[in-house]
């Protein structure tokens, strides 16, 4: 039923959605707590460019990431310059991408446990001679882990639906660049209907396994803080 | 609530579509060459011309599905003659519009345009093409890449555009250095002058069949599709980058 271009696919597309929400929970967690207790009159800007990836097509994302990414782009100037290969059409390209296209789902998340937890824990705590990295591990960690989980499934999910992005700056490479959503549109477009339903098919019963287990752990999560 | 219902059904009626228009669907790499027909054609006839672009395949499925299109003009023959044989095209109204022509292009590259179409796979990054298994401009850059002899020895170096356009811009952002793309295109953007291309000779790929199925049995339909075959429609088809094939 699926053939190794076909793992291969899958291959590609898992590897992407760990790495890129690996980056996001890492460049989300600072992000995400300068907006829960920041008082600057720049949040809500941040705020916004945060959340621009939600309202934004994926063909501008896309689009402004070819030209960025190119030799003569912005990113694509700098990585030359240490050294680096193209960005496009190579997998960094590829989670790049994916990292700003999935970062309102895992720093909104993120954002609101933290909001949860306030600033009185964590004054209380500083008062009693807890490091900052103490009060990180022993406090914001324990008490926003279910909004870590949300942050990770939420963030691997959307990367896995990519595909606006990904069709823009991938170039359909075999092995490297083409995940599962392109390779369900080339068989979509090919007419192989049969193979379309396979690829479409385990798709959607991961996506809603993903989404049952957000939805499962945060009634356990509210039933326990109650 | 009723003065709702009235404000709704207003509100509808005024979009219904005016009698004398006709909805065309066009492959995205005619899109240009048709809307120059479209308003040659407009400039003696009192008619609406509405074009969706879009790729062959997914046009193919909008009017297996019901799509209200009265012509459509693909970037293959297999598509039209699938349509034809399943009865959503008109019997018998199936032509060639178009031969489409292949041109390698590297718009950048000042050593490398001199010498096309030869070329080393050390000297360039990527190589565009349009994917063979989704479009025809696709599956004639590989039998080209074939025919030169250099297939085998770009095969890390291949990046696949999902139609002709996506190919070009690949090349034109600068991403890839060099790309097979269609003549037409380079015409449309006006960059013939430049001359960064090799334009492929006809006998290195099988030829790109660009036909056109009439989908609705409409009078103004088939007078459309008349002027396309007119000495008029066929002079601006193959201004337009194309070869115009012999009736």
């Amino acid at each position: 039923m699926l053939e190794a271009a076909d793992i291969s696919a899958i291959w590609v597309t898992i590897k992407l959605a760990f790495i890129s929400t690996f980056l996001l929970l890492l460049l989300g967690t600072p992000l995400a707590w300068w907006l829960a207790i920041s008082r600057s009159k720049f949040k809500p800007v941040v705020n916004a460019l945060v959340a621009l990836p939600l309202v934004l097509p994926p063909t501008v994302l896309g689009f402004y990431l070819l030209l960025a990414l190119s030799p003569n782009g912005v990113i694509g100037r700098v990585f030359m310059e240490f050294g680096g290969t193209s960005l496009a059409f190579s997998f960094s390209g590829l989670v790049i991408g994916s990292v700003i296209y999935s970062l309102p789902f895992v720093v909104q998340p993120l954002r609101d446990a933290f909001n949860r937890i306030g600033i009185g824990p964590l004054e209380t705590a500083a008062t009693l001679g807890a490091t900052p990295i103490d009060r990180f591990l022993t406090i914001v960690l324990p008490l926003s882990w279910p909004g870590y989980l949300t942050a990770s499934v939420l963030g691997f999910a959307h990367t896995v639906g990519e595909f606006g992005v990904v069709l823009m700056i991938g170039g359909n490479i075999p092995g490297r660049t083409k995940v599962l959503s392109v390779s369900i549109y080339e068989q979509v477009e090919q007419l192989n209907y049969d193979k379309a339903h396979t690829l479409s098919g385990l798709l959607l019963i991961v996506s809603f396994l993903l989404l049952l287990l957000v939805y499962i752990s945060n009634r356990r999560s509210r039933v326990t803080q109650l | 609530m009723r003065n709702l219902i009235i404000i709704l059904i207003l509100f509808f009626a005024s979009y219904q579509v005016r009698a004398n228009s006709i909805q065309i669907a066009v492959a995205s790499n005619f899109l240009n060459t048709l809307e120059i027909l479209a308003n040659k054609y407009k400039e003696n006839n009192d008619l609406e011309i509405l074009i969706s672009n879009g790729s062959t395949g997914k046009l193919y499925a909008q009017i297996v599905n019901g799509a209200p299109y009265d012509l459509f003009f693909s970037a293959d023959s297999k598509r039209p003659k699938l349509l034809e044989e399943k009865g959503h095209g008109v019997k018998g109204s199936r032509f060639t519009y178009a031969l489409g022509r292949l041109a390698l292009w590297a718009p950048y590259e000042k050593e490398l345009k001199k010498r096309l179409p030869y070329f080393t796979p050390e000297e360039i990054n990527f190589i565009a093409i349009a994917n063979p298994m989704l479009a025809p401009y696709g599956k004639a850059a590989m039998e080209t890449l074939m025919a030169l002899g250099v297939w085998d020895n770009l095969q890390n170096q291949l990046v696949r555009g999902e139609n002709i356009n996506q190919t070009l811009n690949y090349v034109l952002s600068g991403n890839a250095k060099i790309g097979l793309v269609a003549f037409s295109q380079i015409i449309k953007i006006g960059m013939e002058e430049n001359n960064s291309y090799w334009i492929v000779p006809e006998n290195m790929h099988s030829k790109i069949k660009q036909q056109a199925v009439l989908i609705e049995d409409k009078v103004i339909a088939h007078e459309f599709m008349a002027f396309i075959k007119s000495a008029i429609g066929k002079n601006i088809i193959s201004k337009n980058g194309y070869v115009v094939p012999e009736h």
